[in-house]
């Protein structure tokens, strides 16, 4: 797939302090997850993309537009739905959506029409004619993915979607961005600090942390490595059994004083392991297979190098 | 597409032009503005006073109704520049109590909910936003304010004929020069009030005392030091001067008419600053 977004060396400044600090990377996933914990920048990554903040150095580009110089031509082709309450009030949810599609250049009729469409999209459509400002949390965020999407962009910016929703409709936000993602009309960056909701629908993720970027990962192409994932936990020092896997061809690493987690090379297999168990007297007490969850990606992107958090 | 197919699809079809978008705006907000009764008996009463110009102008050129009435209208009022004057400061009045009824939530509904990040996000600046705000209500006090005005003018030279009309041209453009003025600073002052509070009560509180407050503070210095320049601190005093320079009328307060334009556009220019500093998507904190 094409790039996506690019980031070329960009650096944000807001109030004198540096927010991003020369991001450089290409994105070209489907659906993007963007992760880091809290003042890592996302928000105003998603900011500068827009053109929220003016870059202080370098520049970024959606869809092969910079946002230097091409601002209303990525602003037509992008859907934002913002991490915060975002409404008017006083207008139905049809009105208000049909209102957001008219600011998109759609015509009066067409932008009716389309709101609709997209009320019903997101499940909102038996509920279009109610105020917005009496809606619940939950209809407000879907609402605020149908105002996003009413015009059909091509890049659908997502600010923690599923905050505050109820699990049913967590869920059903999921679906939704799993059925755009699928659907392949549109590319999707997702920022979230909910790393189960990234990795149920992202398929490459960016993690940002003190305003650089920590780690860049292709989910995708890593599901569909076979690394081979062994977790173990054992009765001893797992210090000698650890060398003897080593031995095999095998990476390793002990995480904690009793489990070893161990990728299997092409022609070890369990079996092989319990023999190097028997040899250096040691009892495995359990053994799962186990790739690394997006949770040990993002463990390991926030770890300093001398180990601490 | 049917509303039962429920998938997301992309939209293909024409675009309106660039430059219309910002009367996206004024069409919403007009549209929720005269849903309130009140607003819409109050816009209709704007009318009465054009209206009862319209009827002495027409009385001053009747022979027959003034014959039935048994009245001499043009003995009682003269149509010239202090009868324009005159319509002048009422419409003027309605169209600041208008600016009340309107203004307070054009810009600080948006702010209060976050709704400057969707308007933003789009291919729609903040210009353009400020622009679309602004046309709401320059739309609005125009139909009470200049249109009115010259519509009178344009009736009178009508009936008196292109004599009058050349001889008293000054009348028109100062009417329409005139209103643009008060209209340029209701506006301003009402968005920069309404950009920084939240609140109706405090929005329509502030403007009413930035219009009534220098007023009493001008009449204190006046009074004490025996000057007119106090007249320097209040709008529509000044507005006042510049519509007597404009209509060749004697202006009351006696300040200068440089002074005056200056101090107006030094306000207008403080309320712009404001509008810049607070119509963003977000703050920088």
């Amino acid at each position: 797939m094409s790039n996506v977004i690019e980031l070329d060396r960009l650096a944000v400044r807001l109030g004198g302090r540096p927010i991003l600090k020369h991001l450089t990377g290409a994105l070209s996933g489907g659906c993007i997850g963007l992760l880091g914990p809290n003042g890592a920048g996302k928000t105003t990554l998603i900011h500068t993309l827009l053109g929220f903040h003016a870059p202080h150095e370098g520049t970024a580009r959606i869809n092969g537009r910079d946002i230097r110089s091409d601002l209303r031509a990525i602003r037509s082709s992008v859907g934002y739905m913002p991490e915060r309450d975002a409404f008017i009030p006083g207008m139905s949810c049809v009105q208000f959506v049909r209102f957001m599609a008219e600011l998109s250049g759609l015509p009066s009729q067409a932008a009716l029409e389309r709101a609709h469409e997209a009320l019903f999209f997101v499940g909102l459509g038996e509920a279009r004619y109610r105020p917005v400002d009496t809606y619940s949390l939950g209809m407000k965020q879907l609402a605020k993915l149908a105002q996003a999407l009413v015009h059909g962009p091509e890049l659908l910016i997502l600010d923690e979607p599923t905050n505050g929703l109820d699990p049913p409709t967590r869920k059903r936000m999921l679906d939704l961005i799993r059925s755009i993602r699928d659907g392949g009309r549109s590319r999707i960056l997702l920022s979230s600090h909910l790393l189960l909701d990234v990795e149920q629908s992202c398929d490459e993720i960016l993690i940002l942390k003190d305003g650089q970027i920590a780690a860049q990962y292709d989910l995708e192409a890593e599901r569909k490595l076979n690394h081979r994932f062994i977790e173990i936990e054992v009765n001893g020092d797992p210090t000698a059994f650890a060398g003897g896997v080593a031995a095999l061809g095998c990476e390793y690493a002990m995480t904690g004083t009793r489990r070893v987690k161990v990728v299997l090379p092409e022609g070890i297999d369990v079996p092989d392991l319990y023999a190097v168990a028997a040899r250096t007297d040691l009892q495995i007490r359990r053994l799962s297979r186990k790739r690394d969850s997006l949770e040990d990606i993002f463990l390991k992107a926030m770890e300093f190098e001398d180990g601490r958090f | 597409m049917a509303v039962f197919d429920q998938t997301f699809t992309h939209y293909a079809g024409p675009k309106t032009p660039e430059w219309s978008r910002f009367l996206i705006v004024p069409r919403y907000a007009v549209r929720s503005v005269f849903q309130s009764r009140l607003f819409t008996g109050y816009f209709m009463g704007c009318f009465l006073c054009p209206l009862i110009y319209a009827i002495i102008i027409y009385l001053h050129h009747n022979a027959e109704a003034i014959k039935m009435l048994r009245i001499n209208v043009s003995e009682i009022v003269a149509i010239d520049n202090a009868f324009f004057q005159v319509f002048m400061t009422i419409q003027g009045g309605f169209a600041a109590l208008l600016t009340l009824f309107v203004a307070a939530p054009l810009v600080s509904r948006d702010l209060a909910n976050n709704a400057l990040a969707l308007y933003l996000c789009r291919p729609f600046s903040r210009a353009e936003y400020v622009l679309g705000k602004m046309t709401v209500l320059l739309g609005l006090l125009s139909a009470i304010t200049w249109i009115p005005a010259l519509l009178l003018f344009a009736f009178q030279s009508f009936l008196v004929g292109g004599s009058w009309l050349a001889s008293n041209l000054y009348i028109g453009v100062g009417m329409f020069v005139g209103f643009w003025i008060w209209l340029i600073l209701l506006t301003f002052t009402a968005l920069a009030m309404s950009a920084i509070f939240k609140r109706k009560f405090a929005i329509n509180s502030l403007l009413v005392a930035l219009y009534i407050i220098p007023m009493i503070l001008t009449g204190m210095i006046n009074g004490i030091f025996d000057t007119e320049l106090g007249g320097l601190l209040s709008f529509n005093l000044l507005t006042n001067v510049v519509w007597a320079h404009l209509l060749h009328r004697e202006p009351q307060p006696d300040v200068p008419l440089g002074a005056a334009v200056f101090v107006l556009t030094t306000f207008v220019a403080i309320c712009f600053f404001i509008l810049t500093r607070r119509v963003r998507a977000y703050d920088e904190v």
